[in-house]
C-alpha cells in the first residue's frame, strides 16, 4: 500500500497513454499502450480531474471522511499496479498530450461492394491507391471463385495498399483449404470471412514470428446486403494501438473518418448503407467526391454530437454506425443495431 | 567471446531511405533464412513511392457487417 507520508507533496501522473472517459453511471480508463480498459465509478473520474491542479496532500485534505481517505489510498494503489500512472514531483513537466489528428493518407480505408456486377477493380484500386488508401475490405452478396479473387488481389501487387479483407459468400464447391492458400499466397490479403458456411470455425495458420493468427473464418451468420452492417456490440469495439489511433476516435467519426466506399451499384458514398450517393465510380473520379464538401462533413460527426453516445463510456473505442440510427433520417441520433444502454450501464 | 561481423546487403533502392551512416554499419552475422518463413514475405517495394510497404492489419474495423458475437 502506498505511504501517505511519501507522497502528499506529490502529484500523481496519469500516463500520457491513458485516457479517462466519464459516462453518464461510470467511468473507464483506457490504456492504448497495454490495450486494456478499466471500470471506475464516477467519483474517481472526477478524482483524476484534480491530479493536474492539486497536489495529492491537498486532495486528501479535501476529504471530509477517514473512509474516503482510505479509498482514494486504495485507488492510487490500483492505478500504479495496473501501470497507469506514477507519482511525480513536478506536473508542469508532463503536458496532457494533444489529441489533434491527421493522417497523410486522404483515404484511409474503403469498401467496395459487389453483386452481380463487375467493378473496374483495376481502376477503383488504382484510385484509391493514389489517395494513400492502406485499407481495403471487399464485400460480395454472390458467390465468387477463386481465380476471381486471385485477380482482384494481382491487381494490389502494384499498389501501397496494406491490407485487404474480403468477405464472401458460402460456395460448397470451394474446398476451404484453396482459402488457407490464398491467404499464404497474397501476404496483403488480411483477412477472408466466408458468410453463410454451415458452421463456425477458423481456420488457423501457423506463424512462428507473428504468433498464431486467425485468417479465414467461417460464420453461419447469413449475409444479404450492406444491410447486415452496423452491429455494435462488445466485440465491435476495439482499444486502438496507439494515441493517435485513439484521438481519431476523439476527434473524427470513427467509422467514416478518411473513408470511401464503393456500393453494389458503383455509386461512391461514404458508407454502402447510407442512401446519399456523391456520383458513380465509372463516371466520377474519386478525387472529385472529396472536394464535396457534404461527404467530408460525415467523417467529423463525433460522439459527443450523438445523443446517447455522448454519455456512454464506451465511446471513444466504439465504432460508431451513421448508417442505421435509431431516429431514421437523425444522423446524429444513436446507432440502431446498438445494444448497449450506458443510463443502465448494460447490454440488452 | 568471438562475435563474427558481417556487413548488412542492402539494396541500393533502400539505401536511400535511410541515414547515410547505415552504408557503413556493420551488423552481427545474420541467421539463418527459415525456410518457412520470411520476413521479405510481409513487406514488398513499392515502385511509386520509391520504398518498401509493410503489410500489416488495417488500424481500426473496416465495418461491422460481420456479427462476432455470434461466432463465438
Amino acid at each position: 500500500m502506498i505511504s501517505l507520508e511519501q507522497h502528499t507533496d506529490h502529484y500523481f501522473y496519469l500516463y500520457a497513454n491513458c485516457f479517462v472517459t466519464r459516462g453518464f453511471s461510470r467511468s473507464t480508463i483506457i490504456d492504448v499502450a497495454h490495450k486494456n480498459l478499466y471500470f471506475i465509478d464516477n467519483a474517481y473520474c472526477d478524482l483524476i480531474s484534480r491530479f493536474r491542479v492539486d497536489k495529492i496532500g491537498a486532495v486528501i485534505n479535501s476529504f471530509e471522511a477517514q473512509k474516503d481517505v482510505t479509498y482514494f489510498l486504495e485507488f492510487l494503489n490500483f492505478l500504479q499496479a495496473n501501470n497507469l500512472g506514477t507519482f511525480v514531483q513536478d506536473i508542469t513537466l508532463f503536458p496532457a498530450i494533444s489529441l489533434d489528428w491527421d493522417h497523410p493518407s486522404k483515404v484511409t480505408n474503403a469498401i467496395i461492394d459487389s453483386r452481380n456486377i463487375n467493378h473496374d477493380f483495376e481502376d477503383i484500386l488504382k484510385q484509391l491507391d493514389d489517395l494513400g488508401c492502406l485499407d481495403v475490405q471487399l464485400r460480395f452478396y454472390e458467390k465468387t471463385e477463386i481465380s476471381y479473387l486471385e485477380s482482384i488481389l494481382e491487381l494490389t501487387a502494384p499498389t501501397a495498399i496494406t491490407a485487404v479483407q474480403m468477405i464472401i459468400r458460402y460456395n460448397a464447391l470451394i474446398d476451404s483449404m484453396d482459402y488457407h492458400r490464398l491467404v499464404k499466397k497474397y501476404p496483403v490479403l488480411d483477412l477472408i470471412i466466408v458468410y453463410g458456411s454451415p458452421e463456425n470455425k477458423f481456420l488457423e495458420q501457423h506463424d512462428d514470428v507473428r504468433e498464431v493468427f486467425k485468417k479465414v473464418l467461417f460464420t453461419t451468420q447469413a449475409v444479404d446486403s450492406c444491410a447486415s452492417c452496423g452491429t455494435i456490440n462488445l466485440r465491435s469495439m476495439s482499444i486502438p494501438d496507439s494515441v493517435q489511433g485513439y484521438a481519431e476516435n476523439v476527434r473524427h467519426n470513427s467509422c467514416l473518418n478518411r473513408k470511401v466506399s464503393v456500393d453494389e451499384n458503383g455509386d461512391i458514398k461514404n458508407c454502402p448503407s447510407l442512401p446519399r450517393s456523391f456520383g458513380n465510380v465509372k463516371d466520377t473520379p474519386i478525387a472529385r467526391v472529396l472536394e464535396d464538401k457534404d461527404f467530408i462533413k460525415a467523417w467529423n460527426i463525433s460522439k459527443e454530437s450523438i445523443t446517447v453516445c455522448k454519455d456512454c463510456e464506451f465511446r471513444n473505442i466504439c465504432s460508431d454506425c451513421r448508417a442505421y440510427t435509431s431516429i431514421p433520417g437523425d444522423i446524429l441520433s444513436k446507432p440502431a443495431k446498438c445494444t448497449y444502454d450506458p443510463y443502465l450501464a448494460n447490454f440488452a | 567471446m568471438y562475435i563474427d561481423l558481417k556487413e548488412l546487403a542492402l539494396r541500393e533502392a533502400a539505401k536511400m531511405h535511410y541515414p547515410l551512416f547505415y552504408n557503413f554499419i556493420i551488423y552481427n552475422e545474420l541467421l539463418e533464412k527459415d525456410e518457412n518463413y520470411s520476413l521479405t514475405d510481409f513487406k514488398k517495394f513499392n515502385e511509386r513511392l520509391d520504398c518498401d510497404i509493410e503489410y500489416q492489419q488495417p488500424s481500426k474495423l473496416i465495418s461491422k457487417i460481420i456479427n462476432f458475437n455470434e461466432i463465438d
